[in-house]
């Protein structure tokens, strides 16, 4: 009996030693940033059949180290956390676009085209003032300076975007190779002691991928992490599927290997690479809109202008000028080169044989700005320039709403999964004294059989 | 803590657009401040822009028109002299002599009324039409100018004469030089007949140049009014922009300090959260 309760009370001892060991990693990792608060599993061990068929204790084993994750909470937090991710990168990319089409700037598109057709407006009052001239030649070439500067600055902010695409694949790539290290070592793992920090640093990882292009995550029951884009899995068990891109400048677009080739994955993508390409995508619009302006507009002003007469008498030429098979009219766009250098060919007269004073085209010309050119005729280029800023505007306040209402869903998500998860020291505290109790009793029970022992023996004696 | 950290960094980014909307006075810096409103922005900030030409227009406009009026009035003072001294000298108590003498004061009064049909403002021929950059008449009193009159927009859809058609104004049914060099012949050829018709002509130019004077007065009339409309317009306008751009400062202020004070509280708790559980009492 004393040799076996000898037994009993040293698997006390080492198992409450396992618990104090297990409280203390706890308690002094309390702060450690993705650290998951462990839990001490015991078991009693198979018991002793004795000779008189009766099953006697056999003491106390510790069976696992458990990882005390609220899966269900975890999951929705990366998965938020994609979201959220998403729309904050969509946000700042977009609102540092914005900055080139800030309200009131007097150098901006709106500002620019009101005041070349008040220049056209004020040369009314003396068509053959060559002052005035030139300031409505000069009022055209701000117009173009501006609309070239809003259109470099839109394929500039499309480039930025997209080597940023770029850098981050290669970052995500490494991420899912390390990814695949770590559940290489999981799998190879003793169930008891290794795991739970090689799981906390997977988790580590997990949470940076969802942050950076958003997944669906899976825990598995064998303690691996599965993580999927769109349906299409991109960690499973000790597999990965890498990302690269395709496409050129503008269109470039998100791939990821699959059996035998690659499946597209843009329109799945969440996280700062969905967010840049959300990004990337609206800037592309918007710049296509100012393309479409700049056309229209350029069409529309160079059809008045060459039905009127400049200060020569001669027909008028173009205005402005778009170069043929342009890519993007709104870099491209630029001043007449001819009348650039002389303002007398501002085509202001109605007729070739019209006096100095006649500004008959004039009225044509300033006429345009109420032209409704744009949207199946339902919007003059005042407007249209609006509704560019207004979308753009929208999109910016879209994201920032989504972020902040995905940043206000994690924060409850972090709540639930820190209320299970984080390490509470005032639990820790009490397990520390069960722990400490524990050991205490059971080294009592160690002196209480050693007592036997030494009685029996002197009896013996 | 971590929701604390968020709040903390969300009140920061509260702060500094605030801090924006008070330092610049405006709530509207960019498009994504008030998406909605741009379009209505855009529309009101277009129409302050032409009123200020619109009132630039007929400022001078008004400058024009006051110079034609005055040299309309000195045209029918001259018109007048001409008429009393065909008055005067269609009575037959004057001799050739004197007659003689009355046509070389006639001379003057042709040289005085052709210098003032070329009456010019800021280098424009007023009277010229739309070929202002010549004179309206040449020295033997022919209209030389054009039959259109330049205009300038004053206002949306609102034009006002910057120049007139002289051969209309000055003479729609007359002929003020014709009638001028008639009596001049006249007096020289001691004609007393001849220098009653040409009294005729000469009353028929100054009703012409009566109505000359009504239409002057007229573009007037409206170059006024359209300056007056664009004033109280802009007025109008710079109400409506600051309504929908600026900011009530007052308001935006007290919602900094609000938030600063906020994020000061946020700043305390996070400092202040320290363990102070079960541990220390054991």
């Amino acid at each position: 009996m004393s040799i076996r309760t000898l037994h009993i009370g040293r698997t006390g001892l080492k198992t409450a030693a396992y618990g104090m060991d297990v409280t203390g990693q706890n308690v002094t990792n309390a702060s450690t940033e993705g650290y998951v608060r462990r839990r001490l599993v015991q078991q009693t061990r198979a018991p002793h059949r004795t000779e008189h068929g009766v099953f006697t204790g056999q003491g106390v084993t510790a069976s696992a180290i458990h990882r005390d994750i609220d899966r269900f909470a975890t999951e929705r937090c990366f998965e938020g956390l994609g979201e959220q991710s998403m729309a904050s990168t969509a946000h700042e990319t977009l609102s540092i676009v914005e900055a080139n089409f800030r309200e009131g700037d007097t150098a901006s598109i709106a500002d620019r085209l009101d005041r070349f057709f008040d220049a056209a407006t004020e040369l009314t009052s003396e068509p053959s003032d060559h002052g005035l001239r030139l300031a409505m030649r000069d009022a055209g070439q701000d117009l173009v300076d501006s609309v070239n500067r809003g259109g470099d600055a839109l394929i500039e902010s499309i480039r930025r975007a997209e080597d940023r695409i770029k850098d981050e694949i290669t970052g995500i790539n490494k991420l899912l190779t390390d990814m695949k290290v770590l559940h290489e070592r999981i799998s190879d793992s003793d169930a008891v002691s290794g795991p739970a920090d090689l799981m906390d640093a997977r988790d580590g990882l997990a949470e940076e991928l969802a942050q950076k292009i958003g997944v669906d995550v899976d825990y598995q029951a064998n303690g691996q992490l599965a993580m999927f884009v769109g349906g299409h899995a991109i960690v499973q068990d000790v597999h990965i599927r890498e990302l690269s891109t395709a496409g050129s400048s503008g269109t470039l677009s998100v791939k990821m290997s699959a059996d035998g080739g690659t499946v597209t994955v843009d329109s799945f993508l969440r996280g700062e690479l969905g967010g840049l390409i959300k990004a990337r995508d609206q800037i592309a619009a918007t710049l296509a809109d100012l393309d479409t302006f700049t056309e229209e507009f350029v069409d529309e002003i160079n059809a008045q202008h060459s039905s009127g007469f400049d200060a020569y008498g001669a027909p008028g030429l173009d205005f402005f000028s778009i170069p043929a098979g342009a890519t993007n009219a709104s870099t491209d766009m630029s001043l007449d080169t001819a009348l650039a250098v002389d303002a007398q060919m501002i085509a202001a007269a109605g007729s070739p044989s019209a006096e100095v004073g006649d500004g008959e085209n004039l009225q044509a010309i300033i006429d345009v700005e109420d032209t409704a050119l744009f949207t199946s005729g339902t919007q003059n280029s005042r407007e249209f320039i609006a509704s560019l800023y207004s979308d753009l505007g929208n999109a910016i306040v879209g994201f920032e709403v989504d972020a902040t209402t995905h940043g206000a869903i994690i924060n409850d998500l972090v709540s639930l999964k820190d209320a299970n998860g984080k390490v509470d020291l005032d639990e820790e505290a009490v397990s520390l004294i069960q722990y400490q109790a524990a050991y205490q009793a059971a080294a009592r029970v160690v002196t209480a059989a050693d007592e036997l022992l030494n009685e029996l023996m002197a009896t013996v004696r | 803590m971590e929701a604390l950290k968020q709040s903390s960094t969300s009140m920061g980014s509260r702060i500094a657009k605030l801090n924006e909307e008070v330092s610049t006075g405006k709530r509207i810096n960019r498009a994504s401040d008030d998406p909605g409103r741009i379009s209505q922005l855009h529309n009101v900030r277009q129409q302050l822009n032409n009123q200020g030409v619109y009132m630039k227009n007929a400022t001078q406009a008004e400058q024009l028109l006051n110079v034609a009026d005055t040299a309309l009035k000195d045209i029918h003072a001259t018109l007048s002299e001409a008429r009393e001294l065909a008055v005067q000298f269609a009575n037959e108590i004057y001799n050739g002599d004197q007659r003689g003498e009355a046509a070389n004061v006639t001379d003057t009064l042709f040289d005085r009324a052709l210098s003032l049909t070329n009456t010019q403002f800021n280098e424009r021929h007023i009277f010229a039409g739309t070929a202002y950059d010549q004179a309206a008449y040449n020295s033997s009193g022919v209209y030389q100018g054009s039959t259109d009159s330049p205009e300038a927009v004053v206002g949306d859809s609102l034009k006002v004469k910057t120049g007139f058609d002289g051969s209309d104004l000055l003479a729609g049914s007359s002929d003020m030089f014709g009638s001028l060099t008639d009596l001049k012949d006249a007096l020289n050829a001691d004609d007393t007949a001849a220098i009653v018709a040409a009294l005729d002509d000469i009353d028929a130019a100054l009703l012409d140049v009566e109505k000359g004077m009504v239409e002057v007065g007229g573009e007037m009339r409206r170059s006024i009014d359209a300056n007056g409309l664009a004033s109280n317009l802009e007025v109008e306008l710079k109400q409506a922009k600051a309504s929908i751009e600026e900011t009530n400062v007052v308001d935006a202020y007290s919602r900094l300090v609000q938030l600063q004070t906020n994020f000061d509280a946020a700043m305390q708790v996070t400092s202040m959260q320290r363990y102070s559980g079960l541990f220390t009492r054991i």
